[in-house]
């Protein structure tokens, strides 16, 4: 497996508060790697420095052995990025909008985005601010997908979902998975959806990983359940009872 | 009909093995019958394709599985002997269990043999769909 993403030494600070700090992270090609950590751990500013959102304050990233920088937009078209929230100009309507993305994206697939449409049950010519939080996140996700993206960010998407959408998301994820071999970066702290689907654990905690390790390894020293797992990492970090 | 517990620390491939062995054992699956595609058991029970995969390429390499390709996999069937040889090591651990119970009780073996022979007949008509070995 070759080497797709490495970052080395990242560090990012809000005001005098650090959320990264020499944060170390590299990624093979094709694996599901789940990224927990607490809320405010920095799990979203990992996923907008890497988007090109907002700029680090120090350290490097690497797409495929290249440097890349803010401002720098070529690397993008390789990403997808489905946050929380994802934001859309509501006027628009769902046909409308993935026209306009499809221009961004050299690797477009309009009939993949059409046929993901018609299985999540989004009608194309609704406005996009009539869509339900869940469809929306379907929308984001679809939208994401049609890029043919090698490095799916997936942000904590599922919060806020009821469990049957939220099942709906993962098999929708799983199926890309399947067909493609995306490489996805899944941060969440929600734990039982990244039982199902996650290769290489990761947690970030006091702005670094504390673990990066495959899941398989780890449930079997631990002998315990994810959320048993993140729970004592999380306390011995913090100096606590392990 | 395969059912995974992602919070078990019994890894998920493991799991996803023990399952399609069970369906075998319990005859729901037989030789020759297909497996679902890796997309589709990956999508319908949620968990990463690439740890269905590991299952069927662990369950190939012993053979009780076969893959063609463009048409999939079956159950091989060296699942079929194996899913036999599997029931008498299940009964015979059931037996070891009720012999080990009436040592305790200090019972002669004859009267253990008496005792087992008296249950099977008075069991005989209870036998399901007359299957017998």
């Amino acid at each position: 497996m070759s080497e797709l993403l490495s970052i080395h030494h990242l560090s990012k600070s809000f005001g005098r508060r650090p959320v990264l700090k020499d944060f170390d992270l590299t990624t093979e090609n094709g694996r599901v790697y789940g990224l927990l950590g607490l809320n405010g751990e920095g799990k979203t500013t990992l996923a907008r420095i890497l988007m090109g959102v907002i700029p680090s304050d120090g350290g490097e990233i690497r797409f495929k052995g290249r440097r890349i920088g803010f401002g720098d937009s070529g690397y993008k078209r390789a990403f997808g990025y489905v946050p929380e929230d994802p934001f859309f100009y509501e006027d628009m309507t769902v046909r409308s909008l993935l026209n306009f993305n499809a221009r961004f994206y050299p690797l477009w697939d309009a009939k993949k985005a059409s046929s993901d449409l018609e299985r999540f049950a989004i009608d194309p010519k609704a406005r996009i601010r009539t869509l339900s939080r869940g469809m929306k996140l379907k929308l984001g996700l679809a939208v994401a997908l049609a890029a043919a993206p090698e490095f799916l960010i997936l942000d904590d998407p599922t919060s806020g979902l009821d469990v049957p959408t939220r099942q709906d998301f993962l098999r929708d994820v799983i199926r890309e998975l399947a067909a493609s071999g995306t490489t996805v970066l899944f941060a969440t702290h929600l734990v039982h959806e990244l039982e199902r689907i996650v290769e290489r654990l990761l947690v970030l905690h006091g702005g670094r990983l504390i673990l990066d390790e495959d899941f398989e390894t780890v449930k079997a020293r631990y002998q315990a359940s994810l959320e048993d797992i993140f729970v004592s990492l999380v306390a011995k970090a913090q100096g606590g009872r392990p | 009909m395969i059912r995974v517990d992602p919070a078990s620390f019994v890894p998920i491939y493991e799991q996803v093995k023990q399952e399609i062995l069970r369906l075998v054992a319990t005859g729901r699956l037989k030789v020759h019958d297909p497996l679902p595609s890796i997309r589709d058991l990956a999508a319908e029970i949620i968990i990463n394709p690439n740890t269905v995969a590991r299952a069927y390429r662990e369950l190939e390499q012993t053979g009780l599985i076969s893959t063609q390709k463009g048409r999939g996999s079956f159950i091989a069937p060296r699942a079929g002997l194996d899913a036999a040889n599997d029931r008498k090591t299940r009964l015979a651990r059931v037996m070891d269990g009720a012999i080990a119970e009436a040592r305790k009780f200090a019972l002669a073996d004859d009267d253990i043999l008496k005792i087992f022979e008296e249950r099977l007949s008075k069991n005989a008509n209870k036998t399901r769909g007359g299957r017998h070995e």
